[in-house]
C-alpha cells in the first residue's frame, strides 16, 4: 500500500513526465482515500501554473505586442 | 537570484522584467555548468539534506499532523494577491541555491527536465528528486506564510 510520502513523489513526477499506467493507478487510488494528499496534488499543479503564466508572459510581453491590424474588425 | 528578490517581478511583468528573466535563465544555467565543471555541484550529496523532508512525514510515510496540507483557497484569489507573491519570493530565497535554481529552470522558465539535464549534465533522475524536494519544501513554506498571513 502506497503511503503519502511516496504519493507526493508521484505527484511531483507527474509535473515532469507522463506517469506509467501503474503509477497513475496507485496515485489515483491513494488520492481517493487521502484528503491531505489531494490538497498537495492540487498545490503542486498550482505551482506548475506559476511557470505557465510566467512562460506566457515571457513570450508575449503585455501591451507591447498588440498589433493594430486586427483592430479594424471591431 | 537577485532578480527574484524583487517581489514585484512576478505580478505584471513589464518589458524590462521579461528581459531580466531572459538573462537570468542564462545566468542560472551558467552557474550550474560552472559548478559542474569544477566538480562542486552537490545538490544531492547530502542525504542529510532530506531532513527538512523527513520532518514532514511520520516513520510510516504518512503526513505529520503538523505538516498536513490544507486548502489555499481559490487559485485566482491566490495569484492576484500581491502578498502571496511576496511569500513566494521569501520561500524561494529560503531554498538551498541549487534546488531553487533547478526549480526556477523547470517551473518558472519552463525547461523540461530533459533539457535541464542536458544543459547541466546531471541525470534526469536527479532532477526529479531535486524537484520533488523543491516542491515539498515550497508548498510547506507557502502554506505557512500564506495561511498565517490570512488568519492574522
Amino acid at each position: 500500500m502506497m503511503m503519502c510520502r511516496e504519493a507526493t513523489r508521484l505527484m511531483s513526477l507527474k509535473q515532469d513526465r507522463r506517469l506509467t499506467l501503474s503509477e497513475r493507478l496507485s496515485l489515483r487510488i491513494h488520492l481517493m482515500m487521502c484528503d491531505p494528499c489531494r490538497q498537495c496534488h492540487h498545490q503542486f499543479a498550482l505551482m506548475h501554473q506559476l511557470g505557465e503564466r510566467f512562460e506566457a508572459a515571457l513570450e508575449r510581453p503585455p501591451e507591447t505586442t498588440r498589433g493594430s491590424e486586427r483592430d479594424s474588425h471591431d | 537570484m537577485t532578480a527574484l528578490e524583487k517581489s514585484e517581478s512576478f505580478a505584471g511583468l513589464s518589458g524590462y522584467e521579461t528581459w531580466v528573466f531572459g538573462i537570468l535563465k542564462y545566468k542560472i544555467l551558467d552557474a550550474l555548468r560552472e559548478q559542474k565543471r569544477r566538480g562542486t555541484w552537490q545538490p544531492l550529496e547530502t542525504e542529510g539534506d532530506d531532513e527538512s523532508i523527513d520532518r514532514l512525514f511520520q516513520q510510516n510515510g504518512r503526513w505529520q499532523e503538523t505538516a498536513r496540507p490544507a486548502s489555499w483557497g481559490e487559485p485566482d484569489t491566490l495569484f492576484e494577491n500581491e502578498r502571496f507573491w511576496q511569500v513566494f519570493d521569501a520561500c524561494m530565497i529560503s531554498l538551498p541555491d541549487n534546488i531553487a535554481r533547478v526549480f526556477s529552470l523547470r517551473e518558472l522558465m519552463g525547461l523540461s527536465t530533459e533539457q535541464i539535464c542536458q544543459e547541466v549534465g546531471i541525470k534526469e533522475n536527479n532532477c526529479w528528486v531535486i524537484l520533488h524536494r523543491a516542491r515539498l519544501r515550497l508548498r510547506s513554506c507557502l502554506e505557512k506564510g500564506w495561511l498565517e498571513e490570512n488568519n492574522s
